[in-house]
């Protein structure tokens, strides 16, 4: 995360769950893209994870663990951060796979949201890509793609969708 | 967790980024744990080498010059790390004097109009909001 963040307040094994839960996000469809590997490693950065436990965690991505031990044996808080961040790293590629969906409902489910509650964080995720997007455009440095989102967001406001 | 294109600048360009916003960090003096986290999540979405990263950390102890941080950087990667930094400085919630002469001489020097750096400052308020839009969505999160 960009910000201060209350996956910051985690201990050491609720950053491992939670890390652990996100390389299964990345691993979800099989197709590792280097904008999804950039997210991870952000995300072990940002919590000054050892350099060995984040090789640890870069092996599960070839064998990532079964998600129901995973999400058994942590917190509430854990999958619930997992949960909004799963949603961030699958959408970074610029679109959800049918297993990435599986997951994220999956996911949901386990933290007791029901569909409109997630389709608020899906919205969640479009309004983070258009803030990213704006900072791109006040630097002027669009990446390919980023005018077609703003016509679009700014219409979408516009029908007050 | 966003897209960003700082992975994909060339390797070069990257390091003198990093420079940039260690610079930037260490400018006060220390470097807190805040701090630190925030600068080796940059370090990872830059996806560096271990070896760059290495160093980077040692640029975060013993920061080089503005001068030679903004030497090597193009276009977009001076336009980038304007944007971290000011990302960087004003994610704890406050631009304090010194933070905002700082990022007013980082314009100078890299040749960016001061109204952007108002701009970004107001961008990095909106993405703290995002963020606790989150929280709202996420419920019973503490």
């Amino acid at each position: 995360m960009l910000f201060p963040d209350i996956s910051d307040q985690l201990d050491a094994d609720e950053r491992g769950a939670y890390v652990t839960l996100l390389v299964l996000a990345a691993a979800v469809d099989g197709r590792l893209k280097s904008e999804e590997l950039a997210a991870l490693e952000s995300v072990m950065g940002r919590m000054l994870m050892h350099p060995d436990v984040r090789a640890k965690q870069r092996m599960l991505l070839e064998s990532p663990p079964d998600i129901k031990e995973v999400l058994g044996a942590t917190t509430d808080r854990v999958r619930r951060l997992a949960l909004r961040d799963t949603l961030l790293v699958c959408a970074i590629d610029g679109e959800y796979s049918e297993e990435e969906i599986h997951l994220i409902r999956a996911l949901a489910e386990r933290c007791g949201l029901d569909d409109d509650e997630l389709a608020k964080l899906f919205d969640w995720v479009t309004e983070g890509w258009y803030w990213m997007t704006t900072g791109r455009e006040l630097c002027g440095i669009p990446m390919l793609g980023d005018m077609e989102l703003i016509k679009q967001i700014k219409e979408s406001l516009q029908r007050g969708d | 967790m966003l897209p960003d294109t700082v992975h994909k600048l060339p390797l070069e360009e990257r390091t003198a980024w990093a420079k940039v916003l260690a610079f930037v960090s260490k400018v006060d003096g220390e470097v807190d744990i805040g701090e630190m986290a925030l600068f080796e999540s940059r370090m990872g979405t830059a996806l560096f080498p271990p070896k760059t990263r290495e160093r980077a950390r040692q640029w975060l102890k013993n920061p080089p010059s503005l001068r030679e941080a903004i030497d090597g950087l193009g276009r977009e990667g001076a336009r980038l790390a304007m944007r971290d930094a000011v990302l960087m400085t004003a994610a704890d919630g406050e631009v304090d004097d010194n933070e905002r002469k700082l990022l007013d001489l980082l314009a100078e020097e890299l040749n960016i109009d001061f109204e952007v750096v108002d701009d970004l400052l107001d961008w990095v308020v909106d993405g703290f909001e995002w963020m606790q839009d989150g929280y709202r969505l996420l419920k019973k999160i503490e």
